[in-house]
């Protein structure tokens, strides 16, 4: 526990070793072998601190919730999170790119207050009242955990070592902070980010007082809080899993002390280890799996988003897909191709012709959602050849050359020469509807069939076509090209249909097809073989919509006006427009005043860091008025915890708004709390305490200035 | 287990290390692990043996040499990127024309200057296909294959230096010779054998500096650190890649002059180490970069295919240009291509398609490419002049013009009700109305900005004046800011009316590219204009850092060339070096050698956690072991090997363009040199005795050789089936006999 010299001895000893002329650093632990990262202070929550707590929460409560009521209709967001409320109380299946745990919060709150999900928050500004909304109950919710954070700021300062006086300046930054205070009035999902990610770092600090007594009851009920926390804050949106690298890092940096600790067994190490990877890795995800699970239960009906999940996806939804078909594909089969892809379709025509500039004029090939009579296709042998069907129907099998033609308009699938719609690229060819009667076709009505996978338990399915057992290709032997996906939306002309083009050289990922429904017309048999879909095991279900949710948070690009870039955040460039009507609006922007020190206490500590670095170097000691273990500690870690909260979304390009900073800028505030407490510790009391209140004071000047908008 | 069972007790604790070391400590230490009987002997710095050394030397550089020559003609096919680095690039320097590509020129200049020794300037070699037969390619070959021959012996060297024993030194080189991969790439002329030979004496220069530090400011001192700033210009100056060699440089600076401050070294000698180092590894290699661009300007005189990424001043240089002959003064009723200073945002531009939102008008869009539809003409207010007839009038500051566009004679316009389709903070410009028309919002002020001439009269000249365009009725700034514009807009960039007033922003800056009108005569333009090697060479880079950025592979398509960064210390996917792979072709593929690969991975991956392993024994008091100087040995030579490694490896993982299998290559020679130093602290530190050791390296050679015999044919080349090569496939991704996509 000796991370620095005592004061006393410290010049004394830095004399000595500079006679010495010792070459410290220069191998690779010459230096003194202590544990450096941590100071733990001892709190205890006295009858004073209980007082306190429950008076700033008081004050919380009314901050949050005055006039909770205003505006009365729908602003910003509320848009999806008091839509998707709606579907978790009608059981309806819906998909966002959010996990699940905030808005079931709502819907939780939305039920108690008495909302029965027919209101559908469609656009901004409709009226909650007219409707009969009880759309107060549902902002309580936030307002109630946004008043708990001030709460928590409190206890987070206290167990961090910290007066009673700076505690309590903590909370009020933390109460008066526009920003936050708009964003817990509001049915959004920031507000139980913000609060369990308050609780986390909250239970952490407390953790960390207990580290004297490791192994005891209250040591171990941090520990699975932090972690429980942490796991509800990434199970409200992905911003929390920032927390993992904050906490792990310093996790790191402790079992790295403890393991130089002498004092310490390797078996009592390894009981350290494992303490921590069930408390913070395995808790928090079972905490994430088990959200999800509830999220299932409660979406158990099938609804509009469905078409976004795998078919395997959709059938274990009630009244989803329900698929049975027959198994075995002929020459003559009537059949149905999905692209096996999530979030698509099935390959499709229509007596509409292409369009665009260097297309062939021929009718369009697409990929359309919607299960119809244009998606149906008819297996036929290749150009110039003949199968011979009188023995009974024939299968076809893998690496056969054959021609897809349309049932409802009779042409051909067909490729040649020709630009897609919507790419100049020459390794891409158009995919048209080709043929009229008379004319038998050409070879570029030739496609091959290249099964790629089979399933396993279906013996020949990798051999022989079957319905949804075979996952095969479509490749077009004269061009060297595949029929392809390109997730690309067609113009008007093509009905916002998805476009299907013939590439060269494309990866399976996005040309692999199956066929969904089968069907022999002149069956002469009634038993014929039928598939369906196995339906998703839960893991396989979290998987794939996890899955899901990356994939369209890279994909959010798009010019929202009041979007805006990291680099703009920490100075609060500009807010966002949330909401204006009838002569007052609501304006999501922070308080200037808390934001610009805030980040100036984070970099100030950034300064002292390096100067105490080279001071150490040179082996001077500086104590900071006895400050300076407290002060590294507990601001280094949240100024780590910061770093990992507003250093990633740099390298994130996806559209990003100012409130992804929330979580950063309380981490900010304890900073700036922090460095108060580090710069007035040698002052008189009298006159610390008078800039105490002189910052609160100005804080709450500016809180009120622009509380109107708030 | 013993051990740890006395120490609890906290009894007698035997003859370890650990108690006796510290028998007062109130703790009770717990030794990891039971500790061998030491034999490693002090470690001593190497000394240069004239004799010995010299000879390994040319032994190593013979073998090597016989690997990188052995038939180095054989295939008169153009391979790989031979295609660009042999051919075209050459090409262009030969024929003096300007190009554009995104490598810094060193290396090319090399190469063509080996062409040019052997061939004369007078020839272009296609760049596909057969090399011509009376071509001696092999000449060229040879050439970038010395860099390849040089790698083995700098191998050595750098060993050496890190003050290993001399068989490992000796083994270094032979897996740098026994690597197939290495070996193949230094067969053929391309960028990655000069970049992988100064990349290796870059290494082999700081290891002396870091070896002669005790005598510092001695003649090799000054030697090696030269030496390393030296080899920094030319590594940096072949690919960018060099900046990561830089940048191990730099951090091993940034420690040693931290260690300086930290042992209290005077403050004059201190600055004189500092001034030593600013002056060699950042003035010398700056300047050596800089050198090579002032002769890649300096050779490529004439107009070619790189002219329009450059400024038009640049390009009124360049002989063959067609902005040579132009008439100088602006006259209304001239046409004029109007290009915007800010980089990539092109030529003023206007098609008869329209804005589909806004105003629904005609688009104006800025466009790289010259065009008739760039062409605009210079108009006065009202209809009363008549522009065939009519007293030549100057263009000047402060003039209020229009501009038509000559193709279909719409008038440059602007207006305050609709804002621009992407920056929708500023107006949107489209082109509207007739001539005949009078309308305010096509009136725009001339303002000059620069005049870089030797006439400064007011007047707008050709090329030379630099000036904005303002929107007189929005008081707005024409501007073209390089955003693209979507799909309707044919991905051209949007010029919009910006609101705000930089005076000085390049976006809103316009020069006059071409002029025409023939009632003025034409001028040479050469003397006119002014162009200054700085701006030249900065506006280059940023035109290189964009084509850079825009190399971006395609996720959905299957390309046997590329690979991900994850998969190249596991040699996952090797790379054919040729597109047809039939039974007659030549063949040569690209693998490495697996068995250095994989090993070499390992070590890498296991150095971090060896170091982990040696602080936590310090930590516990467990340090009995280390011979004298060699736990400092172990840090000082590991860290740069390590360093390197990572440093030419990770950043990879950070670049969105497309990225082959030999960018590891880099990367793969510190791996090796890291593999023969961890074979040699195991040999040190082992209870095995010298002759157990010799054992040791010589089976590591005779694997490692036995390897490369074996993928042999595939890096000599193989002619006839390629299923003749049996067993050779050691991986399913592998693409030796069959290509699993490919079409």
């Amino acid at each position: 526990m000796t991370t620095e010299m005592a004061d006393t001895t410290a010049e004394g000893k830095a004399q000595q070793q500079q006679k010495q002329k010792q070459l410290p650093s220069k191998d690779i632990s010459s230096k003194a072998i202590v544990p450096t990262s941590f100071f733990h202070a001892k709190w205890t929550c006295t009858s004073t601190d209980a007082v306190l707590l429950a008076g700033v929460l008081l004050v919380a409560v009314i901050v949050r919730c005055w006039r909770l009521s205003v505006p009365n209709q729908v602003v910003f967001d509320e848009v999806h999170f008091g839509k998707f409320a709606g579907k978790y109380i009608n059981g309806t299946y819906f998909y966002d790119l959010h996990p699940p745990l905030a808005k079931m919060m709502f819907a939780a709150a939305g039920r108690l207050a008495g909302y029965d999900g027919v209101f559908d928050f469609k656009s901004i500004g409709l009226d909650y009242a007219a409707a009969g909304v009880p759309y107060v109950g549902m902002r309580v919710l936030p307002a109630v955990l946004g008043a708990l954070t001030v709460p928590a700021t409190f206890a987070a300062a206290r167990a961090c070592g910290y007066g009673i006086d700076t505690a309590l300046l903590a909370s009020l930054l933390v109460c008066f902070e526009n920003g936050l205070v708009t964003q817990s009035r509001l049915i959004l999902l920031d507000s139980p980010l913000v609060f369990f990610t308050v609780l986390t770092l909250t239970a952490w600090s407390m953790f960390w007082t207990k580290q004297g007594r490791p192994f005891t009851g209250e040591w171990w009920l941090w520990l699975l809080a932090t972690g429980v926390m942490m796991g509800c804050a990434a199970s409200s949106k992905w911003v929390g899993l920032f927390l993992f690298p904050a906490i792990g890092l310093s996790t790191v940096g402790d079992l790295w002390d403890k393991i130089a600790d002498r004092s310490i067994s390797p078996t009592r190490w390894l009981a350290h280890f494992m303490a921590r990877a069930v408390g913070l890795l395995a808790v928090p995800f079972a905490v994430y799996v088990f959200w999800f699970q509830v999220h299932f239960m409660l979406l158990h009906t099938t609804g509009e988003a469905t078409s976004m999940m795998t078919p395997e996806f959709q059938t274990t939804l009630r009244g989803g897909l329900n698929v049975s078909t027959d198994r075995d594909v002929f020459y003559g089969s009537e059949i149905r191709i999905r692209s096996s892809n999530a979030n698509s379709g099935y390959l499709h025509s229509h007596t509409h012709n292409w369009q665009h500039d260097k297309g062939s004029g021929q009718q369009q090939i697409t990929i359309y959602g919607h299960a119809d009579e244009n998606n149906l296709w008819i297996v036929e042998p290749a150009f110039n050849t003949t199968v011979d069907s009188s023995q009974g129907p024939v299968k076809v099998p893998t690496g056969t050359k054959l021609r897809l033609r349309h049932k409802t308009t009779g042409k051909f699938l067909h490729s040649h020469d020709k630009r897609p719609a919507l790419t100049s690229d020459d390794q891409k060819f158009e995919l048209s509807g080709y043929g009229f009667p008379g004319f038998a076709g050409d070879t570029n009505d030739d496609f091959k069939l290249e099964i790629l996978s089979g399933d396993k338990n279906q013996v020949g399915s990798s051999d022989h076509v079957q319905a949804i057992y075979s996952r095969f290709r479509l490749f077009h032997p004269n061009l060297q090209c595949s029929v392809y996906n390109s997730r690309k939306k067609l113009p008007k002309w093509a009905f916002g249909q998805i476009e299907a083009n013939c590439m060269r050289n494309c990866l399976p990922r996005m040309s692999t097809w199956h066929v969904e429904y089968a069907h022999y017309p002149n069956a002469t048999t009634e038993e014929v073989a039928k598939a369906q879909y196995r339906p998703l095991s839960m893991w396989a279900k979290i998987w794939e919509y996890n899955l899901l949710m990356a994939e369209s948070n890279e994909s959010l690009t798009g010019d929202h006006p009041f979007a805006a870039r990291p680099q703009h955040w920490a100075w609060l460039r500009r807010g966002t427009a949330y909401w204006g009507g009838r002569g007052h609006f609501v304006y999501q922007l922070g308080n200037p005043l808390i934001w610009w020190t805030s980040l100036a206490a984070v970099v100030l500590f950034g300064l002292v860091r390096v100067v105490l670095f080279l001071l150490d170097k040179r082996q001077i000691a500086a104590s900071m008025g006895g400050q300076r273990r407290v002060y590294l500690s507990s601001a280094g870690f949240f100024v780590l915890a910061w770093a990992c909260h507003y250093v990633p979304f740099f390298l994130m390009g996806r559209e990003l708004f100012i409130h992804h900073y929330f979580p950063a800028l309380w981490m900010a505030i304890l900073v700036l709390a922090f460095t108060l407490d580090m710069l007035t510790a040698r002052l008189p009391h009298v006159v610390r305490l008078s800039v105490y209140v002189v910052v609160a004071a100005a804080v709450l000047h500016v809180f009120h200035t622009f509380s109107y908008i708030t | 287990m013993n051990s740890r069972k006395d120490a609890k007790r906290g009894s007698v604790v035997g003859k370890k290390a650990t108690s006796t070391q510290e028998p007062q400590s109130k703790f009770v230490a717990y030794p990891l692990l039971r500790e061998p009987v030491t034999t490693s002997v002090p470690y001593q710095r190497n000394k240069w043996n004239p004799s010995i050394d010299g000879s390994l030397i040319l032994l190593l550089t013979m073998v090597c040499a016989f690997t990188r020559l052995y038939r180095i003609g054989r295939s008169n096919r153009i391979s790989w990127d031979e295609s660009f680095f042999h051919s075209r690039f050459p090409n262009q320097y030969l024929n003096r024309s300007y190009y554009h590509d995104v490598h810094p020129p060193l290396a090319k200049l090399l190469i063509s200057l080996s062409r040019f020794v052997v061939d004369g300037n007078n020839r272009t070699i296609e760049p596909k296909g057969n090399y011509p037969p009376d071509f001696n390619y092999t000449f060229t070959r040879c050439f970038t294959a010395l860099f390849g021959i040089g790698l083995a012996p700098l191998a050595y060297l750098t060993c050496l230096h890190l003050n290993m024993k001399r068989k490992t030194c000796f083994l270094a080189g032979l897996f740098v010779i026994a690597d197939n991969a290495l070996c193949v790439m230094s067969r053929f002329v391309l960028l990655d054998t000069p970049l992988l030979f100064f990349t290796a004496a870059a290494l082999c220069s700081i290891a002396g500096f870091q070896n002669t530090r005790h005598c510092a400011f001695s003649p090799a001192w000054w030697q090696w650190l030269l030496l390393t700033g030296l080899s920094l210009g030319l590594v940096s100056s072949c690919k960018w890649v060099g900046l990561f060699a830089v940048a191990l440089v730099g951090l091993y600076t940034v420690e040693e002059l931290l260690n300086m401050y930290t042992d209290f070294t005077p403050v004059t000698t201190a600055l004189r180490h500092f001034g030593a180092r600013v002056a060699a590894l950042i003035v010398l290699p700056l300047a050596i970069y800089m050198a090579s661009f002032a002769v890649h300007f300096a050779v490529l005189n004439r107009s070619g295919s790189g002219d329009a990424t450059m400024p038009p001043a640049f390009q009124a240089r360049l002989h063959g240009s067609k902005l040579n002959h132009q008439p100088f003064t602006v006259m209304y009723g001239s046409v004029l291509d109007l290009r915007s200073m800010h980089p990539g945002s092109g030529l003023l531009h206007s098609h008869p398609h329209k804005y589909p939102d806004g105003s629904q008008q005609q688009q104006v869009t800025g466009y790289s490419h010259s065009d008739s539809n760039n062409n605009w003409m210079v108009m006065r207010v009202g209809n009363g002049f008549n522009y065939t007839s009519d007293p030549l009038l100057q263009v000047k500051d402060g003039d209020t013009v229009c501009l038509m566009h000559k193709r279909t004679s719409a008038m440059l316009h602007s207006h305050r009700a609709h804002k621009a389709p992407v920056s929708t903070g500023d107006y949107e410009v489209t082109a509207y109305g007739k001539p005949e028309w009078s309308d305010t919002n096509n009136e725009w002020r001339i303002e000059i900005h620069k005049e870089d001439s030797s006439v400064t009269n007011g007047e707008i000249h050709a090329i030379t004046t630099q000036f904005r365009l303002r929107h007189i009725v929005t008081n707005c700034l024409l501007s073209a800011a390089a955003v693209k514009l979507p799909p309707w807009g044919f991905r051209q960039t949007e010029i919009s009316c910006s609101r705000s007033q930089d005076l000085r922003s390049a976006a809103n800056l316009w020069v006059v590219e071409r002029h025409i009108n023939s009632r003025v005569p034409s001028v040479d333009m050469r003397p006119m204009v002014k162009t200054s090697f700085i701006s030249n060479f900065i506006r280059l880079h940023l035109e290189m850092a964009r084509s850079n950025n825009a190399l971006i592979p395609d996720r959905d398509k299957y390309n046997h060339l590329e690979s991900d960064p994850w998969s190249w210390p596991f040699l996952v996917y090797p790379m054919r070096m040729l597109g047809s792979w039939n039974k007659d072709d030549i063949k040569y593929y690209e693998v490495g050698n697996p068995l250095i690969w994989w090993v070499s991975t390992l070590m890498c991956l296991l150095y971090p956690l060896q170091l982990a392993y040696y602080h936590v024994r310090k930590a516990r008091g467990i340090s009995g072991v280390w011979a004298p100087g060699e736990e400092l040995h172990f840090w000082n030579a590991g860290k740069l090997l390590w360093g390197g490694w990572a440093l030419h490896y990770l950043p990879f993982f950070a670049m969105g363009r497309v990225t082959y299998i030999h960018h590891y290559l880099p990367a793969l020679y510190f791996a090796i040199l890291l593999l023969t130093f961890e074979i040699d602290h195991f040999c040190r530190r082992s209870t095995l005795g010298s002759r157990s050791q010799a054992a040791v390296v010589t089976i590591c050679a005779i694997g490692v050789l036995a390897v490369f015999c074996w993928f042999a044919p595939l890096t000599f080349g193989h002619t006839g089936s390629i299923g003749d090569l049996k067993y050779r496939q050691w991986l399913p991704t592998w693409n030796i006999y069959r290509d699993k996509y490919a079409m």
